[in-house]
């Protein structure tokens, strides 16, 4: 009875916890101009620490599902907004976003180990840092209602280095398990056969959808609930057999920008539901972190933050000029991918309960990186974009 | 600012300025690229003038001056392809037509330029409702009289290049049901119209500019919107109620139809104008710009209804002998078939329109086109 009552709390507490997030994203955003996520963010991490988090197998992983679900809405998002053509004229723009991904695993596993962590906390800490959050990233980018170069850059080098940053960590365990069982086979096949099924899973689902939309004649609304349902399905397929729901929904994404169905501005972050999904998206994934409880720890993290950022900085910088772009703008391309954490945690939190037994202690390691990157990168992809000037607020403000 | 000397230019030589959209590749919608594509095109010499507009998903483009049809073709054509190149790299997409059909003028952004900013500063909306894309002529007069002469005589034909050039049947979302919706957002600055009637420069100068100078209202030519202007620093007149076509080759054929009837107007063939023409000009005008090909407009001279269709084609039988003489006869024959055949661009967009119900693709029609 006693643990009935606290579930029950623990439930109630979170519609609560959502407006006041809500609130508290809106007085930032409107009185502070800092973005909401970073205020939802908090607000989850206030919650936690404050024992709101669900304790129970059963209500984790429905939350869990929810924040997959949540968090594959802006994959999908994020999907059709690329355009793959691009990346292949412009080839310079791939290469450049293969460059910052390697480039931010090598300087943050560097950090990591001349910090005393261990080769194998090092490689996962590196591998997670190379992701750039698609759903802060995404959400920056609708609230400022982007337009130029750095928003279309930067997207586009948010989805190379996701999908890296899912290699390289498939890499990390595949290396683990090549240590546990000795065997190449196993781990090569684990990271071939995962991305293979969840390239499929968006595949299965995004074949038959530009049918189905164009049969039911469907107006912007539906569309947008047709797509909706769709990446649900995605989300379920591919949990139930267990692999990536993130890559599935970026498969289905793309797949849909190039039958040319797409979101209307109107319809960006998938209207109401997608806000208030993304709302408790930030509160429960905020509410996996902790803060990192030494003096040392905290340094770790912001070494880390610094060295990722400056790595990713760098390497667009650098290859601005011959993609076609000014050094400036590319360094704040570079910039507005600061964002981390949700995609990161995720993958973290798929990794183990896919039984990878070292994402324990790594999780603690990159607790502090991601606290400080949870409220930093936002701020920072904000302030790319206004100092590109690609800001809808700069002028209204 | 007195009015600068009219500089008398080679007559009949051409030039041609588009506007153009500028359009995201994800969801076709205007995107603020012209800073970008400026920075890009600008690194290498770009085949022609390339600057800002009022809002930044604009970009215009100038031709250099020229004689005959196939050079400015040749140039429009070079400047297309730089295009092209650079908006690739850029994840940009270029496209002709008069408005953007379902851009909403609210999310705009006024190009960050101290002109464009005092321009919206005085303007308010109507600033970010300018964001629509015009195709300018200009043609080389011998003299500052000839000039007006020429500018007053061409009042007759302005419906013509309405319905030649239309490209705008959609705005903010909708079928406005007119061919050309681009010149509504003209029509609302205090400045816009026609030219006053004067027919000598010293009489526009003394009678006309000095008087409106004085007034406070106006420091140059260029706050004049008129349909058409001279501009006496390049020692022209400029054309400006057209849309921009969806293809550079339409352009062109529109610069010379322009270069011919001026040729046909210096040689005398037509009667000299009166200020009475323009006692139907907005009426004919209204008529080209709703109905396009199919308006019926009204013979300033003889009051007679007549199709518009039968007119353009009536004119051009006329300027035959013009266009040989400027070796611009294929241009006027490819608009010939044009006006019996099919019809011009709004038509093509409504098509692509009916047959797909979805604007996106109606921006995509127009992409390809441009690239063309």
């Amino acid at each position: 009875m006693i643990f009935e009552a606290g579930r029950i709390f623990t439930l109630v507490g979170w519609p609560a916890v959502l407006l006041l997030a809500w609130l508290a994203g809106e007085i930032a955003h409107r009185g502070l101009a800092i973005p909401r996520v970073c205020a939802y963010s908090l607000a989850g991490i206030v919650y936690s620490a404050w024992g709101g988090a669900p304790h129970d197998a059963e209500t984790r992983a429905a939350m869990s599902f929810l924040a997959n679900f949540s968090l594959a809405l802006f994959l999908f998002e994020l999907g059709h907004r690329i355009n793959l053509r691009w990346l292949v004229t412009n080839y310079w723009l791939t290469l450049t976003g293969i460059a910052e991904s390697l480039l931010t695993f090598v300087v943050v596993r560097a950090i990591a180990l001349a910090m005393g962590q261990s080769p194998e906390i090092a490689m996962v800490l590196g591998a997670l840092s190379v992701a750039t959050s698609p759903a802060a990233l995404v959400r920056v980018v609708n609230d400022l209602r982007g337009s130029g170069q750095v928003t279309e850059r930067a997207l586009h080098l948010c989805a190379i280095n996701c999908l890296i940053s899912v290699l390289l960590m498939k890499g990390a365990i595949g290396y683990w398990q090549l240590l546990a069982s000795g065997s190449v086979v196993s781990a090569v096949w684990n990271s071939a056969a995962i991305l293979a099924v969840s390239v499929g899973c968006g595949i299965l689902v995004g074949v038959p959808l530009p049918w189905l939309l164009r049969r039911l004649r469907a107006d912007e609304r539906g569309v947008t609930i047709v797509f909706a349902l769709a990446v649900m399905l995605v989300t379920l397929l591919t949990q139930g057999v267990n692999v990536s729901p993130l890559l599935a929904a970026l498969t289905l994404g793309v797949l849909m920008r190039r039958k040319r169905l797409v979101l209307t501005p109107a319809q960006r972050n998938f209207g109401v539901l997608g806000e208030l999904l993304t709302l408790f998206l930030f509160v429960f994934v905020a509410g996996m972190a902790t803060w990192p409880t030494t003096a040392a720890g905290l340094a770790l993290a912001v070494l880390l933050s610094l060295g990722r950022i400056a790595a990713k900085m760098s390497a667009t910088a650098a290859f601005a000029h011959v993609s076609g772009t000014s050094t400036r703008k590319g360094a704040l391309t570079g910039l507005a991918l600061a964002p981390l954490s949700t995609f990161a945690l995720l993958l973290l939190e798929y990794s183990r309960t896919a039984g990878f037994g070292l994402a324990d202690s790594a999780l603690s390691a990159i607790a502090g990186m991601v606290i400080v990157m949870e409220f930093v990168g936002p701020v920072f992809a904000q302030w790319a974009l206004v100092l590109a000037g690609e800001a809808q607020r700069t002028e209204d403000a | 600012m007195p009015l600068e000397t009219f500089h008398a230019s080679s007559a009949l030589s051409m030039g041609v300025e588009l506007e153009l959209q500028l359009v995201g590749e994800h969801d076709r919608d205007l995107a603020s690229a012209a800073a970008d594509l400026l920075e890009l095109a600008q690194r290498q010499t770009f085949p022609g003038d390339i600057k800002p507009e009022m809002t930044d998903s604009m970009i215009e483009v100038a031709t250099g001056i020229h004689d005959s049809h196939a050079t400015l073709l040749a140039q429009l054509r070079l400047m297309r392809d730089a295009l092209v190149k650079d908006a690739t790299r850029l994840n940009v997409s270029l496209c002709g037509g008069g408005t953007h059909p379902f851009q909403q003028w609210s999310e705009r952004r006024i190009f960050s330029a101290p002109r464009f900013q005092q321009l919206s500063g005085l303007y308010g909306y109507l600033a970010k409702q300018f964001t629509v894309f015009g195709q300018h002529v200009h043609i080389g007069m011998p003299d500052p009289d000839s000039a007006l002469r020429v500018l007053h005589a061409l009042g007759r034909y302005v419906p013509h290049f309405i319905a030649l050039s239309a490209s705008s049947p959609f705005s903010q979302g909708s079928d406005t049901l007119f061919d050309s919706a681009r010149l509504n957002s003209v029509f609302a600055f205090p400045l816009s119209g026609r030219a006053p009637f004067v027919l000598e420069w010293s009489r526009f100068e003394r009678d006309y500019f000095a008087r409106m100078e004085d007034t406070g209202i106006v420091r140059s030519m260029k706050d004049f919107y008129w349909d058409i202007r001279p501009k006496p620093e390049y020692g022209t007149i400029e054309l400006r109620v057209c849309d921009t076509p969806l293809g550079v080759d339409r352009a062109a054929q529109i610069a010379v139809y322009l270069q011919a009837l001026c040729r046909l107007i210096l040689s005398g063939e037509d009667p000299e104008p009166v200020e009475d023409d323009y006692l139907v000009y907005t009426y004919n005008r209204f008529q080209a710009c709703r109905f396009g090909l199919d308006g019926l407009i009204v013979h300033p001279r003889s009051h007679a209804a007549l199709p518009l269709r039968d007119d353009i084609a009536a004119t051009l039988e006329r300027l035959a002998p013009h266009a040989d003489a400027l070796r611009s006869s294929d241009a006027l024959d490819a608009l010939h078939r044009m006006v019996r055949g099919g019809g011009n661009d709004a038509t093509r967009l409504r098509a692509v329109h009916a047959r797909t119900r979805n604007l996106l693709a109606v921006v995509d029609d127009a992409v390809a086109a441009f690239a063309q």
